[in-house]
Formats: C-alpha cells, sequence, structure tokens
C-alpha cells in the first residue's frame, strides 16, 4: 500500500476511521473526476479550452473552482473541529486524539486562507479586473497562467498529505518555532504544510506583480489614477502589499526548511537559533496578509453600494486615500499579533497606537458606505444582502479588534476565543461576504446568465446567522477565560452548552453553504430561462458592464476611452449606443501548457524534498529548466483574430453598447 | 389556497430582532452560573485590565451605535419602493467627509492616550510596589506540565500553585520546551514562555481563592492538559504551607531535571521538597554557546538573555 510506504509515523487508531474517510475522499473523489472526463471524452476539452488557457476570466474561473473545493475540505475540518469540542468533556475524550485535532486546526487555517480566501480574491480579481480598466487581458498572460498552476499545485499538495503520509503540521497555522522544528515535529506534516504554502506563495507573489503591472500599464486611455473605480484601487493596494510581504514569507519558510532539513540552526533553541525572528518575520507578512484578503473585499463593496443605490460613490477621493492609508499601516502593526512575547512597553504601546490607527481610516469607508446609500434608491439585491451582514458583524468584530490593539487588554484576551471569534468574524463577516458579493454580482456578466436571486438571499441570511451562532458563544468563552486549540476541557468550567451552540452555528453556515451550492447547480441547469442578454442586468456604472455577457475573448472589440469615474453610466446617460466603427484585428495570446507543467515540476520538487529523495529533485529542477528553454524557443506565442471576425461576433450583439 | 404571506423589510428585521432575542437568553441561561475569568479580577493588575477594556468597549459603542442607527435609518428610508423624493444620485458633502474623518480620530486620539499610559502603567515586566515582601517564582513550562520553583524557600511544585495575598508575585518564566504562555486570568494578563529566554509578570491577589491557570499557546498533544490551579490563601498560611513544603521527600537537581522534562500528559500536583540553587538560571542558559563563570554566571545571563533588555528598542 501506497499508504504504509509513505507512512512516517504512526497513526493513533482512534484517528484511522476519520483519516481513512479522508483518504477515500480525496482519492475517490479524484478518480471520480478522472473517470468522469474519460467517459464523456473530456479530456481534450478541458485540456484546450481550459487547463491551457490564458484567458484571465477562464483562469479566474479555475480559481474560483479550487477555492470552492478547498472551501468544502475547510469546513469539513471546521465540522470536526466543533463536533470534538462539544464531546470532548471531562471523562469524555471526543472523538479524536490531541495530535490529530491540532492536524485538523492546523489545515483549517491553512486552506482556508491560502487557498480559499486567496482563491476567491484571484479569482475575483481575474474575472473583473481587465474588464473594468478596458483592458483585453492583463499584463503577463502567461504569468498569469503559471500563477494559477502554482496555487493549484499548492492545493494539490496539501490535500496529498492526507494520501501520503496521513500527517499534517500539528502547529498551528503559521507553525511555530520550536514546536514546527525537527525536534518536536520530526514527522512530515510540517513539511507538507511548508511546501504547500511556498509554492501557491510563490504564484501569487507572481500574480501580485502582474496586476499591478496590468493597473499600472493597461489602462483605457483616459482612465487615470483618480478615474480608476475603487476596486482596481483597492486591488492595487493590495498587489502592492503582496509584492512587498510575500517575500517575506518565501524567505521564512526557506529558514525553516533549511533548519528541518540540512540543520541550520536559525530557529532552533540550541545553537544560536531564535524563535522569536521567526515570530517577528512570519507576521511581517501575515498581517499586510489580512490587508490582502479585506482590501479587495473593500473595493467589491464600494461597487456594489453604489450601483444598488442608483448614486455616485461618496466620498471617493476620501475612499482612495483611506486604502493608501491602509496599506501603508498594515506594514507598521504586525507586532500586535504578540505584544504577549515582552518587548517593552514603548514597543508595545506603539503598536498598539498604530494598530488603531488603521481603524480610522476604515471607519471612514463605512461612513461612506452608508451615505452612499443615503439619498440613494436602493434595490436589496443579495449582494447589498451580504454588505449589510459585512456592516453590522465588521463593526462588532471591529470594536474587539480596537480592543485587542490595547496592549493590557491584549494581554488578557491573546490566543483566547475571544481572540479567534474577532479573526473569523473579520474574515467571514468583512472579507467572505465581499467575495460573495462580488460573485453575486459579477455571476452574469462571467458567465451570461444569472443567479436565483431568492435563494442568493437566503443563502446570505443564513450565513449572517450562522455566524453570528457561531462566534457570540466564542466571544463569551473567551471572556471565560477558554483558550484556542482545546482539544479537551473539564466539565466544571461550564463550557460545553457554549460550544453546541457554536457547532449549532456551524450547521446554519452549512445549510448556507449548501443553498448556494444548491443555487450554482440550479443556475447552469436553468440557465437558457435565466440569459443575460443585455450584458447590463444591474444597471451598472463601471465598464465591466459595457461589454457583452459573457464578455468576448478580446473583452472590448475597441477599447473605450474613458472620462469619467462611472464612465458607463456616463454614456448611458448620454443616450447608450455610439456609432459603430470599423474595427481593427486583435492580437490574443496562444494557449500555452507552459504553467501547467511548470507548476508540475513545482509539485514533484517540493514532494521529494519532504520525504527526502534526492534523485526525483533532481529530475524536477531539470525538469524546470527544460520547459524554460522549450518555451523560449516557442515563436508562436501569440495569434491574430482578422477584423472580420471581429465583427461578425460584434454585430451578433444586437443592441450592445460601447 | 393558503394565504401568501408577504415579506417586507419590516418582518425581516422583528423576526431577526426576536430570533436574536431569544438566543442571547439562551446564551444567559448557559452562562449564568459559571466564571467569567477575565471579568472576576481577584487583583490588582486583572481589575486595570477589566477597567480599560470597559472603557474601550464604551469608547467603541459611541462609533458602532450610531452607525447601527444610521445604517438601520438608511435602509427603511431609501429604499427603491418608498421612492424617496430626496433621491439625488450625484449627492457629495465634503463637510460630512471631514466629519468621518474626525469622528474615529476623535475617538482614536483619546484611546490611543490612554493606551500609551496604560501600556506603561501595566506593563507586565514592571515590579509592583507594595511595603509587603516580594514573592520570587521562577516559572517553567515543560513538555506538557509547569514547573515552578520558589528560590526563596528551597522549594517547587508541578501543576499548582500556592501564593500569599496581598504580597507582589514576581514570576521569572522560560521554557524547556516548545513556546508556551502563562497566564492566569482572574490575576492578571499572560506573558510568553520561550526556551532559552528570560521574561517576566509581576502579579498580585488581593483576596483567597482557587484560580485557573493555563498555558495559552499552542506546545503540542499534551497541550491542552497543562491547566493548574492557583490558592491565594493569607500570609500565615501560606508560611505555614512553605515551610511544611520543605519536609517533602522528592528532590529536583541539575541531574534529575531530564526525567522530569520527559513528556507527559495531564500531570497530577505534586511538590519537589528540595531544589537544587541555581536550577532556573541552568534551565534558561542551557542553549548557551559559552560556558558561563560560575561565580558571576548569573548575572550575566540574566542580562544577555532577558526580554527586558530590549527596552530600549
Amino acid at each position: 500500500m501506497i499508504i504504509s510506504l509513505f507512512s512516517s509515523t504512526s497513526v493513533p487508531s482512534t484517528d484511522r476511521l476519520v483519516l481513512f474517510f479522508g483518504q477515500a475522499m480525496v482519492v475517490g473523489a479524484a478518480l471520480l473526476i478522472a473517470l468522469a472526463l474519460v467517459y464523456f471524452k473530456k479530456v481534450g476539452w478541458l485540456w484546450k479550452n481550459w487547463l491551457t488557457s490564458l484567458d484571465h476570466k477562464k483562469i479566474g474561473i479555475m480559481y474560483l473552482v479550487v477555492a470552492g473545493v478547498m472551501l468544502l475540505r475547510g469546513l469539513a475540518d471546521t465540522v470536526l473541529l466543533r463536533f470534538q469540542q462539544a464531546t470532548s468533556v471531562g471523562a469524555s475524550q471526543g472523538i479524536i486524539s490531541s495530535n490529530h485535532y491540532q492536524q485538523i486546526f492546523t489545515a483549517h487555517g491553512t486552506m482556508m486562507i491560502f487557498f480559499v480566501a486567496m482563491g476567491l480574491v484571484f479569482g475575483i480579481i481575474n474575472l473583473i479586473l481587465p474588464l473594468q480598466i478596458g483592458s483585453r487581458d492583463v499584463a503577463f498572460p502567461l504569468l498569469n497562467n503559471l500563477s494559477f498552476w502554482m496555487y493549484a499545485a499548492g492545493a494539490i499538495l496539501i490535500n496529498l498529505s492526507l494520501v501520503f503520509g496521513g500527517e499534517f503540521a500539528a502547529t498551528g497555522w503559521l507553525a511555530y518555532p520550536p514546536l514546527s522544528e525537527l525536534q518536536f515535529s520530526p514527522g512530515v506534516g510540517v513539511d507538507y504544510w511548508i511546501w504547500s504554502i511556498q509554492i501557491a506563495g510563490i504564484g501569487t507573489l507572481l500574480s501580485g506583480i502582474n496586476f499591478i503591472t496590468t493597473i499600472l500599464t493597461k489602462r483605457a486611455p483616459g482612465m487615470s489614477m483618480m478615474k480608476m473605480p475603487v476596486f482596481v484601487w483597492s486591488v492595487l493596494a493590495a498587489m502592492t502589499l503582496v509584492a512587498a510581504a510575500f517575500p517575506i514569507l518565501t524567505v521564512t519558510l526557506v529558514l525553516l526548511t533549511l533548519d528541518r532539513t540540512i540543520g541550520t540552526h536559525f530557529f532552533t533553541t540550541a545553537g544560536g537559533g531564535n524563535a522569536m525572528m521567526y515570530v517577528n518575520l512570519i507576521w511581517a507578512w501575515g498581517h499586510p496578509e489580512v490587508y490582502i484578503l479585506i482590501l479587495p473585499a473593500f473595493g467589491i463593496y464600494s461597487e456594489i453600494v453604489a450601483t444598488f443605490s442608483r448614486k455616485r460613490l461618496f466620498g471617493y477621493t476620501s475612499m482612495v486615500y483611506a486604502i493608501l492609508a491602509i496599506t501603508g499601516l498594515s506594514f507598521v502593526v504586525w507586532l500586535h499579533h504578540f505584544f504577549t512575547m515582552g518587548a517593552g512597553a514603548n514597543v508595545n504601546a506603539f503598536f498598539g497606537i498604530m494598530t488603531m490607527v488603521i481603524a480610522i481610516p476604515t471607519g471612514l469607508k463605512v461612513f461612506n458606505w452608508l451615505f452612499t446609500m443615503y439619498r440613494g434608491r436602493i434595490n436589496f439585491a443579495s449582494p447589498m444582502i451580504w454588505f449589510i451582514g459585512f456592516v453590522i458583524t465588521f463593526s462588532i468584530g471591529g470594536a474587539a479588534g480596537v480592543m485587542l490593539g490595547v496592549p493590557p487588554i491584549d494581554f488578557q484576551l491573546h490566543n483566547t476565543l475571544f481572540l479567534v471569534a474577532h479573526f473569523h468574524t473579520m474574515i467571514i463577516g468583512g472579507a467572505l461576504f465581499g467575495y460573495f458579493a462580488g460573485i453575486a454580482y459579477w455571476f452574469p456578466k462571467v458567465f451570461g446568465f444569472k443567479l436565483d436571486e431568492k435563494l442568493g438571499k437566503i443563502a446570505a441570511y443564513l450565513w449572517i446567522a450562522g455566524l453570528i451562532c457561531a462566534f457570540t458563544p466564542l466571544y463569551i468563552l473567551g471572556l471565560m477565560g477558554a483558550t484556542r486549540r482545546l482539544d479537551h476541557y473539564d466539565a466544571s468550567l461550564g463550557w460545553q452548552g457554549l460550544f453546541i451552540v457554536a457547532g449549532v452555528g456551524v450547521v446554519i453556515i452549512l445549510a448556507g453553504v449548501a443553498v448556494q451550492f444548491m443555487m450554482f447547480y440550479l443556475a447552469i441547469k436553468n440557465r437558457k430561462k435565466n440569459l443575460d442578454t443585455t450584458g447590463d442586468p444591474w444597471n451598472g456604472r463601471t465598464l465591466e458592464w459595457s461589454t457583452t455577457s459573457p464578455a468576448p475573448v478580446y473583452n472590448f472589440a475597441i477599447i473605450p476611452t474613458v472620462s469619467d469615474r462611472d464612465e458607463f453610466f456616463r454614456r448611458k446617460q448620454l443616450g447608450g449606443i455610439l456609432p459603430r466603427r470599423k474595427y481593427a484585428a486583435i492580437v490574443m495570446p496562444n494557449n500555452s501548457s507552459f504553467g501547467f507543467f511548470m507548476a508540475g515540476w513545482a509539485l514533484m520538487f517540493a514532494f521529494s524534498v519532504i520525504w527526502h529523495y534526492p534523485p526525483t529533485m533532481i529530475v524536477a529542477l531539470l525538469g524546470v529548466i527544460g520547459t524554460f528553454i522549450v518555451r523560449t524557443f516557442d515563436d508562436t506565442t501569440t495569434h491574430i483574430i482578422p477584423a472580420a471576425e471581429i465583427e461578425a461576433i460584434e454585430n451578433k450583439r444586437a443592441g450592445a453598447l460601447v | 389556497m393558503a394565504k401568501r404571506i408577504k415579506i417586507t423589510p419590516s418582518k425581516i428585521f422583528i423576526l431577526a430582532l426576536s430570533l436574536f432575542l431569544l438566543f442571547c437568553f439562551i446564551l444567559f441561561l448557559l452562562v449564568r452560573h459559571h466564571t467569567f475569568a477575565v471579568l472576576s479580577p481577584a487583583g490588582q493588575i486583572a481589575q486595570s485590565e477589566l477597567n480599560l477594556m470597559k472603557f474601550a468597549a464604551l469608547l467603541s459603542l459611541i462609533v458602532i451605535i450610531p452607525v447601527f442607527g444610521i445604517l438601520f435609518y438608511i435602509i427603511f428610508t431609501f429604499r427603491e419602493s418608498k421612492k424617496s423624493k430626496k433621491y439625488a444620485p450625484e449627492y457629495s458633502n465634503v463637510l460630512l467627509e471631514l466629519v468621518w474623518w474626525a469622528i474615529p480620530l476623535g475617538i482614536i486620539t483619546i484611546l490611543s492616550i490612554v493606551t500609551w499610559n496604560q501600556t506603561h502603567q501595566l506593563d507586565p515586566f514592571k515590579s509592583l510596589s507594595s511595603n509587603q515582601t516580594h514573592v520570587r517564582i521562577q516559572a517553567v513550562a515543560m513538555n506538557w506540565k509547569w514547573l515552578f520553583i520558589y528560590p526563596d524557600y528551597g522549594i517547587a511544585t508541578v501543576n499548582e500553585l500556592t501564593i500569599p495575598t496581598d504580597h507582589p508575585i514576581d514570576f521569572s518564566i522560560t521554557s524547556e520546551g516548545p513556546m508556551n504562555s502563562l497566564w492566569i486570568p482572574q490575576l492578571g494578563g499572560q506573558i510568553y514562555a520561550m526556551a532559552g529566554m528570560n521574561t517576566e509578570l509581576h502579579l498580585i491577589a488581593s483576596k483567597t481563592g482557587i484560580y485557573r491557570g493555563v498555558s495559552a499557546n499552542i506546545s503540542g498533544s499534551g497541550f491542552a492538559g497543562m491547566h493548574f490551579n492557583v490558592s491565594a490563601v493569607n500570609t500565615q498560611t501560606f508560611s505555614r504551607w512553605a515551610s511544611s513544603m520543605t519536609s517533602q521527600p522528592q528532590t529536583l537537581t541539575k541531574g534529575t531535571l531530564h526525567q522530569l522534562a520527559e513528556p507527559s500528559e495531564n500531570v497530577e500536583p505534586f511538590v519537589f521538597g528540595t531544589v537544587e540553587n541555581g536550577l532556573y538560571d541552568t534551565i534558561v542558559n542551557q542553549y548557551m554557546p559559552f560556558q558561563l563563570d560560575p561565580d558571576n554566571g548569573k548575572t550575566n545571563a540574566m542580562s544577555m538573555h532577558s526580554m527586558s533588555s530590549m527596552e530600549g528598542m
């Protein structure tokens, strides 16, 4: 059996069933997909139309699909965690061992941040950003495809940990040394953790550079910086953070890898290593990461609130400066994640105050959104329900955050469930709700047909109710002195009832997820009935609504010239259809398997390092170099769509604007 | 056919509100007999930290309540179906924008001043002033239990702590393995325990009682069992306890330390009647790359590794 071949440590018998179930799920799903593809003769189609595509819209969809799958994986972990904490009280030990429990919450955090939240962010950015700036593609389409595949390879690797070795890091999602060092974590779990986020992280960095370049160089003529939609600003800010912060992650992980594989002493206790250095480095990446997740969501809210209030965004300039302020400040607050490490009062007070200062631009943004709605005509479509859920939960989570930002208060709440409740309220209520709102908003643009609004609203209500039900008990538990990551506690503490209520909250969230999947299923099934023939189902304001739904492969037959922040809205007010002009031929990039193979070699390399097997390591390195050389000899990287073909496509779009 | 119920925004609002109130009531029933450790201070530090928490919460409410008020007012007034006459698609107001900058700015300024002062006031490394003698305790986090050495009494306890009330307790904290965090919520906030490093925590208990202490940072599979009871007793009881403990048979020396450090989970409390001098410094300094001069090694090592020397950063 491969499982025993790769087994590094013995797995406790109590966990065998859970582990086996997980393995069966991963292997079964992979086999099922492979068989279905072969049976329906779709392998070639998938390869040609999707996997090797450099079209940013298709890459965006692939990001969303992977993120959706990983969301289910992360939620499965949530169920196990909640079940364990609701049952492992007093004499009862629950269903899983403490080590397995620790692996599960480590996997939960890692997957939700790196593969769900980041996947959704990059999916949405890919889908919409080029359209919003009136561009035909991103600056580096090939790199974009490589980024996606690096992300996918990371996701595959984290799932492989379940099958080969059956072990993941049991260290918490940031794997602090010395616990994550060889001395205390001798198995392959931490190595799987390192390499899955290392590979995905490099993809993220490449994406960051790609989108910065795209925004700076590919905007439609006339779109000055201060005429960019706020979503574009928020992406520019987030990608700047990516470019600045992700190299720190890469280096930190390399140092930890060296400690674990060749016996260096960067973070070990012996040999002059210093674990505090790791904690600083990982948070110097980790805090900007939080804003990498939240800023694009802020941008999405800005677009949605303006569109559905039928009003221009209130305080555009303030919004932009607020985003920039948050971007800058997010780099000088990392120490608030470890006030309790014992830096002096001056250091703690500085970082505490910087943390609170972030509340100023953030608070301003909330007020500006509210005043965008003020004197509007608000259509409460499902994206707006997500937005209202966001304002309510984010305000409460933000207040908790301000409290945690005061060092003496943090000493009492650090590493408690109050903290856990705080960051879940922020990341679910703030970031995730924003992505869901964005998906509901832009779905018709991407796919050409609409989602069911009623199901969308029910899903939003369930998520909001579930979020409140799952995390209010955790705020209370934190105040009762319950620390995070406990797999067992005494019955006399009286925590069990609250953990059960939190579990009910998770069930409500799962119901919301079920409704969402049903919504997507029904939308695809009944797509003929819900076609968006206008390209502008919401009475939108920005350029992405000026093309057809879905947008043609070249996005815009004629690149628009911009003279207003809400350019498309202005055009509609001027009377809509502009006179037809002569079309010119368009150069578009060819499909390429470069990204697929590069990420494949990276995956092979990582897997070889994890299992200390040099021969395949060398093959993988040679593979990288070889693939690179092959690509440099490829002379046909672009193709031309002739003007006649464009005219034919465009003529089919009866009544479309631009 | 059943009459269709028309869903209106006010109905959704009332339904949501009643569900929320019911939810709060259930939570209340679940917790009403149990201790809120963070909210039930038994000492001066925990009390000051709680006061600060209340202050910050109140200050936050100054923003949250208006936000919720404005949100619901706008939802009900400016929905499309109301066809509000005040509809103004190009509405902007620079003055209001400035107000939105000013309100959070004002609140954060107040909170920042308080934070600066209180962070210095409640610095865990700061020794507490008192006319009573200080009791020194050296806490060592091990896989997976706490060792508490009383250097002035030559005794040590595992997974239990006895302290006198009204005497400042001076903790020196380190770890023998992974990072942990020493937290006794009813007495005050936590500080990390790190190998090769000495951190400090100064707490005081003002009333007798038994308080729960934990490790708040994950350190491996036995981490959930790293809790202990702190018995705060009056001075006489403490002296009697300390002197009676010296007759306990178990001895802890540099030679036998590694036996204690062997990983063990859910360890029942026990006592060492004798502890070798300088044991704590040996634990802190065990990773030092050079040999220390045994005569003045202690002071050197402490100043090199103490986090408080980072104060000047």
